[in-house]
């Protein structure tokens, strides 16, 4: 998907109208916070339009857009230290890591926690149906390494929920 | 036997082997139940991993409207996902290391050579010596009449007077 590097001329509503929903699917899923997500993507189109409107040209928005949203939300995660360790999550009840979640969403919630952040990105990516190329230049990790860092966030995303008593399988 | 890798097998799943990698991984599964059920466990867990995060976050969205000082009229020229050519290609390391070494030893080469080549045309002057061609018992030593005699590597005498 998204692999067409052609040109085209589009207004900033567009681009805007066009990938909010998705950037703020991103961002909800790393920082596991509606309100803080919402604020994150809003910053993105702020810096995107402050750059575009002085002038400066963003070569393949998509990436640039992606990238700077997983940077801020891996920003927001170090500053509150959202990630928990596994001990942490052990003694936490589920239903303090989401407040309005079905049962499932708490789980997936709760695994998702135990993640790094480039683990949550990679997924999250992964599960929207991007390339190993635009995981890889989104995420920073690079190429040849994306297949081995996608594979063990699977399996620990796997161990995560089994724990939690959910079976993948 | 050797198995397949955990990660080869994800790379399969996903369309992402080379096509070397696919005719190799293909081979291997016709003659291995044991990578052929790993392969199916892989996959099953891939679809279902995704199906959750896809519903976990499908939530409905409003879009919020545009800040009031942000111009939603402005033009942009919009290119998607980056083609293969604008980020710099990332060989494997050893591939780098090979490249690196022969760059070192071409380079010294070129260093080298220099010097040998002065050598050899030094080397072309074996023996140089001084003769007085004939005494005048009158003149000083300084004064003296004398023949310069060259002789090369290949045993010629040259004489420079």
């Amino acid at each position: 998907m998204l692999t067409n590097p052609s040109k085209r001329l589009k207004t900033f509503e567009d681009i805007y109208a066009e990938n909010h929903a998705r950037l703020y699917r991103l961002a909800i899923r790393m920082v596991e916070d509606r309100e803080s997500a919402s604020d994150i993507v809003q910053e993105v189109f702020m810096a995107l339009y402050e750059r575009l409107n002085g002038g400066t040209v963003v070569l393949y928005l998509n990436t640039w857009l992606y990238r700077v949203t997983i940077n801020k939300c891996t920003d927001q995660l170090n500053r509150q230290k959202r990630y928990r360790s596994l001990e942490e999550v052990k003694d936490t009840p589920a239903e303090e890591s989401s407040q309005d979640g079905s049962e499932k969403s708490q789980i997936i919630q709760l695994a998702l926690g135990l993640m790094k952040p480039s683990e949550r990105a990679i997924l999250s990516m992964y599960s929207e149906g991007f390339s190993y190329k635009e995981i890889s230049d989104a995420t920073g990790i690079r190429f040849t390494s994306v297949s081995k860092t996608l594979s063990r966030s699977l399996d620990k995303m796997e161990q995560q929920l089994k724990k939690q008593g959910y079976e993948t399988y | 036997m050797r198995h397949i890798d955990s990660d080869i097998l994800q790379k399969y799943l996903d369309g992402e082997v080379s096509t070397d990698e696919k005719t190799g991984v293909e081979a291997h599964l016709t003659s291995c139940d044991i990578c052929s059920f790993r392969l199916a466990q892989l996959q099953g867990r891939a679809e279902r991993i995704k199906r959750l995060l896809n519903q976990n976050s499908d939530v409905e969205v409003v879009l919020p409207p545009l800040p009031s000082n942000i111009n939603g009229k402005l033009s942009v020229n919009v290119s998607d996902f980056s083609a293969s050519s604008e980020s710099r290609v990332k060989r494997p390391l050893l591939k780098r290391w090979t490249i690196g070494l022969s760059a070192a030893c071409l380079i010294g080469m070129v260093f080298l050579y220099k010097p040998l080549v002065c050598r050899s045309e030094n080397q072309k002057i074996v023996r140089m010596q001084r003769e007085i061609v004939e005494v005048d018992a009158n003149r000083p030593y300084s004064e003296q009449e004398t023949t310069l005699s060259i002789i090369d590597a290949e045993g010629n005498v040259t004489y420079v007077e």
